[in-house]
C-alpha cells in the first residue's frame, strides 16, 4: 500500500493527528470537558460548509470558525451562569444544522461530499492539506508540551491558579484554540462525528495504566500513534472507514487495559492496601495496638498487622 | 523551608491583611457586610463560625476569588485591585481530596505551587526544584513524593495540598478547614507542621469550625455570625511547654 502517494499522505496525516490529540486531550480529561471536543467539530463543520460554498479553502475557514467558537465556549463557560450549559448546546446544534444546510446549498454538495466531512475520507488528503497539518501540529505541540507545567495547574485546580495569580482565562482560552486546531488537523482521519475520540480514548488508557501526568502523557501519545497509524493501515486493507476503524482499534486497547489493570490490582489488593481504601492513618495514639517489627512499627488492625509502605499498608 | 524572605514592602510594617468596611459577595445581598479586621504579619488567627456565617467568604474575596462589592481589600499596604505578587499568600483550599481524572503524583502537584515565582517562559531552575522537595520534606511526604496522588489517604491529601501553597515560599497561609474530616492523629500531625512554619516566621489565617486541634498555635480568634465580626479575642493559653519541639512525633509513618 505504501507505493501509493495517497496512502503514503493518509498514513503522515495518521501519525500527526495521533501525536497531537491526545496530547491537548489530557488537559480537556483533566478538566473533565472531553466532550467540549465533539461540540467544537459540530461547530467546525458550518466553517467547512461555508468553505465548500464559497468555493475557498475548508481547512482554513474550518479552523477560523471551530478557534470562534472555542472561545466563544471560554466566555460562556468563564460567566458561569447556570444557563451555559444548554447556551453550549444551542451553540453545538447549531454548528450541525448549518454545516448540513449550507453543503445542501452549494453546487458541489452532495450526500457524498457531507459524509466524507462527518465520517472521515482520510484518502482525500492533498498535499497541501498535510503541510498545512503539519504546520499547525508543530505549532499546537510546541504549546500544549512548552507550557504543560501551567496548563495542567490550571486543568488541575483552576482556583488555586487563580489565587497564586495566573492568567486563568488566558490559559483557558489558549487551551481551547489548542482544542479548535487539533479538531481541524482531526477532521479528515476522524470525521467530525469521531473527532474528539482521539483525543480522549487514548487518554483513557493512560487513566487506567499511568501513575504520573508525565507517563500519562507518553501513554497516550503510544496509544494514539499506534492506534491512528495501525487503523489507518488497517482501514486500507479492510476497505473500512478510516476514522471508526481507528477509534474501534483504541477502545479496544482501552479494554483490554483496563482489563489487565482490574486484574492486577486484584493481584496486589490480597496483601495490600491502599490508603485511600484505608483513610485512617496509623500512627502513636491512633487506638490501634502498636508492634514494633524490625525497623518500622506494625499496627494491629482487624486481626492483622499494617506496615505502612510508601502510599500503602502491607500486611505482616 | 528557610525563614522568609520580605520583599520591601511599599508601607513596610503595615498589616499583611486588612479589610476597610469591607463587604463581599454577589448580587444585591452581600454575604459579608462592613468587616473591618487587621491581620499583622506573625499573627496566627482562626475565623469561626456557624456555616453561612461568611468565614470562607472573607477568605475568597481576601485571595481575589470573590468579588469584593463595598469597601476595600489591602495586602500587604497596597490595594487589592493592584497587588500583583499573590504567590506571598499561599491558599489551601477545603478540599477533601487532590484527585484528578488524570493521574498525577505528590511531586507533579506540588509544583504546580512553584509556577507562581517564574514567568511562563521560564523552564524550573535547580532551586526551583529544591523549594518543591523541601515542601514536600516539610509535609512529612518524602516517601510517597513519586505515588500517584489518588493512593494517598485523605489526610495525607490535605498534606498535599499544603505544600503545594508552600512550594511558592508564601509569607501568609490561608487555610480553608485544614482539619475537617481528618481523624485526631492526622490533625495532631498537621498542627505540628503547621507550627514549624509559625516558628519560620509565616502568618497564618485558618478558617475553621473546631478550634481545639489547632490551639497550641493560634495567637488570635476572630468570632463571625451573619456576615459581621462578632467576636476578636486572644486565643486562650498556649499548649504545655516542649509541645512545638517534640521530635519524632510528626509526619509519615516510618517507612515499612
Amino acid at each position: 500500500m505504501l507505493h501509493y502517494a495517497f496512502m503514503q499522505r493518509a498514513l503522515l496525516a495518521a501519525l500527526l493527528v495521533g501525536l497531537t490529540a491526545p496530547v491537548v486531550g489530557v488537559y480537556l480529561v483533566q478538566r473533565r470537558l472531553a466532550l467540549i471536543g465533539d461540540g467544537l467539530g459540530h461547530v467546525a463543520l458550518t466553517g467547512v460548509a461555508l468553505g465548500v460554498l464559497t468555493g475557498g479553502a475548508p481547512v482554513l475557514v474550518a479552523l477560523a470558525c471551530s478557534v470562534a467558537g472555542a472561545v466563544a465556549i471560554e466566555v460562556i463557560r468563564a460567566r458561569g451562569k447556570a444557563s451555559a450549559d444548554v447556551a453550549l448546546a444551542v451553540m453545538f446544534y447549531g454548528g450541525i444544522a448549518g454545516g448540513v444546510v449550507l453543503i445542501g446549498l452549494s453546487p458541489q454538495g452532495t450526500p457524498a461530499n457531507l459524509s466524507a466531512y462527518l465520517f472521515g475520507a482520510i484518502t482525500t488528503t492533498t498535499s497541501g492539506d498535510l503541510v498545512l497539518f503539519a504546520l499547525l501540529s508543530a505549532v499546537v505541540l510546541a504549546v500544549a508540551v512548552g507550557l504543560a507545567p501551567r496548563l495542567f495547574a490550571v486543568s488541575n485546580d483552576e482556583e488555586f491558579a487563580r489565587a497564586s495569580g495566573m492568567n486563568v482565562l488566558g490559559l483557558n482560552v489558549l487551551l481551547a484554540v489548542l482544542t479548535a486546531a487539533t479538531v481541524v488537523i482531526s477532521m479528515r482521519i476522524g470525521g467530525l462525528l469521531l473527532i474528539s475520540a482521539l483525543m480522549i480514548v487514548p487518554n483513557a488508557v493512560a487513566q487506567v495504566t499511568a501513575g504520573s501526568f508525565r507517563s500519562s502523557m507518553a501513554v497516550a501519545v503510544g496509544v494514539g500513534v499506534g492506534a491512528s497509524v495501525a487503523g489507518t493501515g488497517l482501514s486500507y486493507y479492510a476497505n473500512t472507514p478510516s476514522g471508526g476503524t481507528i477509534v474501534l482499534l483504541a477502545i479496544g486497547v482501552f479494554l483490554v487495559a483496563s482489563v489487565g489493570s482490574w486484574l492486577r490490582s486484584r493481584w496486589h489488593g490480597r496483601r495490600h492496601h491502599d490508603m485511600r481504601e484505608h483513610p485512617h492513618e496509623h500512627g502513636p495514639g491512633c487506638g490501634h495496638e502498636a508492634i514494633p517489627h524490625g525497623d518500622h512499627v506494625d499496627y494491629l488492625h482487624d486481626g492483622h498487622r499494617h506496615a505502612a509502605h510508601g502510599a500503602h499498608y502491607d500486611d505482616h | 523551608m528557610t525563614a522568609v524572605d520580605h520583599p520591601a514592602d511599599p508601607a513596610e510594617g503595615s498589616p499583611v491583611i486588612e479589610l476597610r468596611h469591607t463587604s463581599i459577595g454577589y448580587g444585591a445581598r452581600p454575604v459579608v457586610e462592613d468587616v473591618s479586621l487587621r491581620i499583622e504579619r506573625g499573627e496566627v488567627v482562626a475565623l469561626v463560625g456557624p456555616n453561612g456565617s461568611g468565614k470562607t467568604t472573607i477568605v475568597r474575596g481576601v485571595l481575589g476569588l470573590a468579588p469584593v462589592v463595598g469597601g476595600e481589600v489591602r495586602l500587604f499596604g497596597v490595594p487589592a485591585g493592584r497587588f500583583n505578587e499573590r504567590w506571598r499568600l499561599g491558599y489551601v483550599p477545603q478540599r477533601h481530596t487532590v484527585v484528578g481524572a488524570v493521574p498525577s503524583t505528590v511531586q507533579e502537584v506540588v509544583a504546580s505551587g512553584r509556577l507562581a515565582r517564574r514567568r511562563w517562559w521560564q523552564p524550573p531552575t535547580a532551586a526551583d526544584r529544591a523549594v518543591v522537595s523541601r515542601a514536600i520534606d516539610v509535609v512529612g511526604l518524602v516517601d510517597q513524593s513519586r505515588a500517584s496522588v489518588s493512593t494517598l489517604s485523605g489526610g495525607q491529601q490535605r498534606r498535599v495540598l499544603i505544600a503545594r501553597a508552600l512550594a511558592a515560599d508564601p509569607e501568609v497561609l490561608v487555610m480553608d478547614e485544614p482539619t475537617a474530616g481528618v481523624d485526631a492523629a492526622s490533625a495532631d500531625a498537621l498542627t505540628r507542621t503547621l507550627a514549624r512554619l509559625v516558628g519560620d516566621g509565616r502568618t497564618l489565617l485558618i478558617v475553621t469550625h473546631d478550634v481545639a486541634p489547632l490551639a497550641p498555635i493560634l495567637t488570635r480568634v476572630v468570632a463571625l455570625a451573619g456576615g459581621s465580626v462578632v467576636g476578636d479575642d486572644p486565643a486562650g493559653p498556649p499548649g504545655p511547654p516542649g509541645w512545638l519541639g517534640d521530635p519524632g512525633l510528626h509526619g509519615a509513618p516510618a517507612a515499612g
